[in-house]
């Protein structure tokens, strides 16, 4: 009978045991939802849905769009060939400084100019440029929507600030990382998208969604003027210091950064000698008083991220590694100053058999007054050879920058590295009385550092004809006063504050070598990835380059 | 009609630890210094289940039999993982972390959540014609939320020929059989790519780095395959086998759009399309008096080649990832090696330039020929022709008009034909198998000779026994690899080799003739010799010819592949 149970029992227990297992089974995968939360890193929603988090998106922000603005990029390496690009390119670009060991930096030194490589792995001069400065504005767009969006509330919230004190502030400080960046792309590149407050999340934009750069740069111009109105309607504030590192900046003082940003806009923006020349220049010294007073900067600081400015340090050849490499001063930078006919004749030897000059100058910058191999103020002689010179001879020099090599700012920390600086907005003061016909007062402006570095000053027709006339044209003969203008730029503000100054400048003033492109064209890698057509700017004849 | 449960749980507990003591001597950038000690200790839990049940339905209809079953499936696995690291040791001999006085900790955790829904039928007419159908309905977590589910499948079908009345061959061929197969798997992408992902600098500021795809749909691979198997005479037994396979939606990081603000999103742009044709045959040799022999050969030929790649094109390592690309192929730079090949500026210099013995184009000027390096004391000096300066003697690196070096394709793993051949022979207790590999074309780049080349190790660096006029400077053989600093056409050799990959030499004792064995309960005892990798027989310079991966061919290794002797004892109770 027992045998009989068992026998009985088996088949069912066997049965009851599978229909628990399936019915678990169907249970437990119904129950299973496929909705995954990836807890390995910051994201979307647990940086826009909080308040300290989204401001550290815009500090983000503007430390990614100040790198890129000082020409370093040297937040942005995943994205850039090299630390110091496109510094190093746009100021070979601009004659400023030379290179002939990093290969790197190759395709900008290249003579006869070559097209940019714009579509592979090192894309120096154009893929931080593009990316980098849109992932700046994104932080402060995405910043903007998510504080509206979420109703994150920052400072005191009380009845008369039922959205928090502070609010309006980050608001604004998006506002103004969007138009800083716009404008910093439509400066560089010969199209732009537009992108505001409003622009999605993730926005994909169509094949006809680039914009013509004028249009960029008005677009600019007017986000601008807005976060000046903005700024204007609000109470009195200061900048916390951590957004732009060590600068507080006042409501006043902001609002005067902002003036002194559209005036880059129509000043640096013209591509060619005509268009620079027809910029209402008068417009140009209204803005001026109306904008910085003192240098607009950003404090390096090793023990803060992506402050520190590797343009500043690459400008001048530090220490032993790069005695035998690294950044020279560019002979079109020097070469005006030289008396002796070295660099007029440089200038006309042939390409195959150029290389570097030891020029002879009362510039005391250049070199002392012992010899002309001695050490200047500004500048050294450097009796070894430089880099790799098989790779570019008719580029080398043995001249570097060693304004900063024994301050503070030699290794560009603990450093206020500007961005806009007084000195700046003084030669452009001197441009434009000079565009105006103010000559008098354009020579003023610039005697003050050439009688200090030994040169004799200027007046309304230029230096003084003679043995001792610095600058001299290309030809040998004695510059005019605004070739005095243009050297005493170039040379008392190098190292400077941005790179791209130096190319801005030469393009404006037709002082660009034949070939040279006077803007960059978009990242190739965008124009597949949108489908647009692939094109390049750079080579004699080629669009949109140097005559 | 049958239902079947099952539920399994898996759990893996991995800990890995790594310690180099303080003081430990250890090879850093080729030289042997005191090491500061580091230990690493890392934790890794996988915990998973997976839960399936199923019905399954057969019936008869006369001769056509049908199989159909379904199957529900839920599966999920975690996978928490922490790591520790500690380094700068401030004592010597303590494993402890409290002992580094530098110490960082990481950690992450995936999540994968997969439900299935699987349905076959099979249906055999006559045990002769035979179809199998399948399909797969997949939700997975890693699937982008917009393409959650996906659905999977195969279908295939054999004929039996020889069970046909009217097969001629059947005398002959005891089996042949047609069959054709279709299928559709997908593979899920990695854990975070359907994620954003932002990163902090630490000190105040957040910024974006990848943009997710809530898009991204699994990696899909169609495969069909048409073979056909075949018995004949009782003793040849082959299987020849030509499929074609296509993967579509290959998991590409792509750029976002600048707008967007991140630099790139995995998406699935990219297709690859290739062909496989093997074939096997068995055959038995001899078996007579107890003596059997028979022979295995094994031969395949397989091509791949990406058919779309959507995106800008890059060097990825020794590989180049671009639309047209063969997989296995090697891209990189290589020395000039014909005067036709130098910078067009020097067109009309070819007399500053030799070839010398090595085959490489090298400066010397004008008058001058590469054997006169010592007797007119020229190596070690510059030679500027044409406005570039050049180390004398030396190689020179193919460059463009701008000087910047040239890319191309210098090699191709892929080889002719990979084979293998078995033979098996036996003899009452006794066995000897060999297997004798390789492949017949293709190339291995020898890096590990290149940095042979570039230290100045390489046993060619030695002139000894050669002539002045062809000796030659260390610095030479380091200009040669360029410095390592790169893939270089020269050191792309041979990859044909053939291997005596495993020998095996065994007896069998059986308890019936050593009764012995049975007094310990033992029913038969096995012994075996075997060797692995006793020989290679190939022209490639480099330790291993064979190394790297089909993708990537490149032999990398320090120490030369070893030569494997075990002697086995099988007990059977």
């Amino acid at each position: 009978m027992q045998n009989s149970n068992k026998a009985m029992r088996g088949p069912f227990v066997r049965w009851r045991s599978i229909a628990i297992v399936a019915s678990a089974t169907l249970a437990l995968g119904g129950c299973l939802g496929l909705q995954v939360d990836n807890p390995n890193s910051l994201n979307v929603d647990n940086v826009y849905t909080n308040a300290a988090n989204t401001e550290a998106s815009l500090v983000g922000g503007w430390k990614r769009l100040y790198g890129l603005s000082v020409g370093s990029g040297g937040n942005a390496t995943s994205t850039n060939g090299s630390a110091n690009c496109p510094g190093a390119v746009l100021a070979i670009w601009g004659n400023a400084i030379t290179v002939t060991s990093s290969t790197t930096f190759q395709e900008g030194v290249q003579e006869p100019r070559v097209p940019i490589d714009n579509l592979n792995t090192l894309q120096c001069a154009t893929r931080g440029p593009w990316y980098d400065v849109y992932s700046g504005i994104a932080s402060g767009r995405e910043a903007y929507q998510a504080i509206v969006k979420n109703n994150l509330k920052y400072g005191t919230i009380n009845t008369a600030s039922p959205n928090g004190d502070g609010t309006p502030l980050r608001l604004l400080f998006s506002k103004f990382l969007i138009a800083f960046g716009q404008l910093n792309v439509a400066l560089r590149f010969d199209k732009v998208f537009l992108t505001d407050i409003n622009t999605p999340f993730g926005y994909t934009p169509g094949a006809d969604s680039l914009r013509d750069y004028k249009v960029g740069l008005a677009f600019a111009k007017a986000q601008l003027r807005n976060v000046i109105a903005d700024a204007r309607a609000m109470p009195d504030f200061t900048l916390p210091p951590l957004w732009i590192n060590g600068n507080a900046l006042t409501k006043d003082e902001f609002i005067r950064v902002c003036i002194t940003y559209i005036n880059r806009a129509d000043i640096y923006g013209p591509r060619t000698p005509a268009d620079r020349n027809a910029v209402d220049w008068n417009g140009v010294i209204a803005r001026l008083d109306s904008g910085i007073t003192k240098d607009f900067f950003t404090r390096g600081d090793p023990l803060v991220a992506y402050t520190t400015a590797p343009w500043v340090t690459i400008s001048f050849a530090t220490g032993t590694s790069t005695t035998s490499s690294g950044i020279r001063m560019n002979n079109r930078l020097l070469g005006p100053a030289d008396t002796s006919g070295v660099y007029q004749t440089w200038l006309v030897t042939p390409l195959a058999t150029r290389t570097q000059i030891t020029i002879t100058t009362p510039d005391r910058r250049i070199h002392g007054a012992a010899g002309n191999t001695t050490a200047g103020t500004r500048f050294a002689y450097q009796t070894a050879n430089q880099g790799n010179l098989a790779l570019a001879p008719w580029s080398a020099s043995r001249y570097r920058s060693t304004r900063f090599f024994t301050t503070a700012g030699d290794s560009a920390t603990k450093a206020f590295n500007a961005l806009a600086s007084m000195d700046e907005q003084k030669y452009i003061r001197a441009e434009a009385y000079y565009r105006v016909g103010r000559l008098a007062e354009a020579a003023a402006l610039i005697n003050p550092t050439r009688v200090a570095a030994g040169l004799k000053p200027v007046d309304a027709n230029g230096p003084p004809a003679g043995r001792d006339c610095v600058p001299r044209k290309d030809n040998g003969t004695c510059g005019d006063l605004f070739d005095a203008i243009q050297y005493e730029k170039r040379v008392d503000l190098f190292p400077g504050t941005e790179a791209d100054l130096y190319w801005y400048d030469a393009r404006g003033w037709g002082k660009m070598i034949s070939g040279t492109p006077y803007h960059l064209p978009v990242s190739g890698r965008e124009l597949i990835q949108l489908g647009i057509p692939y094109y390049t700017f750079g080579g004699i004849g080629s669009p949109s380059t140097a005559p | 009609m049958s239902l079947t449960a099952e539920g399994s749980y898996d759990r893996g507990d991995l800990q890995r630890i790594s310690y180099v003591g303080r003081g430990t001597p250890v090879v850093s950038s080729g030289s042997l210094v005191s090491s500061t000690g580091s230990l690493v200790i890392e934790t890794d839990i996988t915990d998973g289940y997976t839960l399936k049940s199923g019905l399954t339905v057969k019936k008869n209809f006369g001769p056509l039999t049908i199989s159909l079953s379904d199957i529900g499936q839920t599966q999920r696995e975690s996978n928490p993982f922490v790591q520790s690291t500690g380094t700068q040791f401030l004592t010597e001999g303590l494993k402890a972390m409290s002992q580094a006085s530098v110490k960082a900790v990481s950690q992450s955790f995936t999540d994968t959540r997969q439900i299935n829904n699987i349905t076959t039928a099979t249906l055999s007419l006559k045990e002769r014609y035979i179809l199998d159908f399948l399909v797969n309905r997949e939700g997975n977590s890693r699937f982008g939320r917009e393409n959650r589910w996906n659905t999977f499948g195969r279908a295939s079908g054999a004929w039996l020929l020889h069970e046909e009345s009217w097969f001629p061959l059947q005398a002959q061929l005891s089996q042949f059989k047609l069959r054709y197969s279709w299928g559709l798997a997908g593979f899920a992408p990695g854990f975070s790519q359907q994620y954003e992902a932002m990163g902090t600098d630490g000190t105040g500021g957040i910024t974006r780095n990848t943009l997710g795809n809530p898009n991204i749909s699994p990696l899909k691979s169609y495969e069909s395959e048409l073979g056909l198997d075949f018995t004949a005479f009782g003793k040849l037994q082959g299987q020849f086998t030509y499929v074609r396979n296509r993967t579509t939606d290959n998991f590409i990081a792509t750029p976002a759009p600048a707008v967007a603000g991140y630099c790139c999103v995995t998406s699935n742009p990219g297709e690859n399309a290739g062909q496989t044709l093997e074939g096997t045959v068995n055959m038995q040799v001899f078996n007579r008096g107890g003596f059997q022999g028979s022979v295995n050969i094994i031969a395949d030929k397989s091509r791949n080649i990406i058919t779309a790649f959507r995106r800008t094109c890059f060097t990825d390592g020794i590989n180049r990832r671009c639309e047209g690309q063969r997989d296995g192929e090697m891209t990189g730079h290589s020395m000039v090696t014909v005067k036709s090949d130098l910078r067009a500026k020097h067109v009309n210099s070819g007399a500053s330039f030799d070839i010398n013995d090595d085959g490489y184009v090298v400066p010397v000027g004008v008058g001058n020929t590469y054997q006169d390096g010592i007797a007119k004391n020229l190596w070690g000096t510059n030679i500027t022709i044409d406005g570039t300066t050049y180390r004398w003697g030396y190689p020179i690196v193919s460059t463009d008009e701008n000087g910047l070096q040239k890319e191309s394709i210098i090699g191709d793993g892929n080889p002719t034909m990979h084979f293998g051949i078995q033979p098996d022979f036996r003899y009452k207790g006794f066995r000897m198998y060999v297997l004798f590999d390789g492949k017949i074309g293709g190339n291995t780049y020898n890096n590990f000779g290149q940095g042979l080349y570039a230290s100045g190790d390489d046993p060619v660096v030695d002139q000894f026994g050669k002539s002045d006029a062809l000796k030659k400077p260390v610095g030479y053989y380091n200009a040669v690899a360029n410095n390592n600093a790169d893939y270089q056409a020269g050191f792309v050799k041979t990859g044909t080799f053939g291997r005596l990959a495993e020998f095996m030499i065994g007896y069998t004792l059986d308890s019936k003739k050593a009764t012995f064995l049975k007094t310990v309960g033992v029913s038969n005892a096995r012994f075996d010799l075997v060797g692995r990798n006793l020989k290679v027989f190939t022209k490639y310079p480099g330790l291993n010819v064979d190394g790297g991966t089909p993708q990537a061919r490149i032999d990398n290794v320090l120490y030369p592949q070893t030569r494997n002797w075990s002697g086995v004892v099988t007990l059977t109770f």
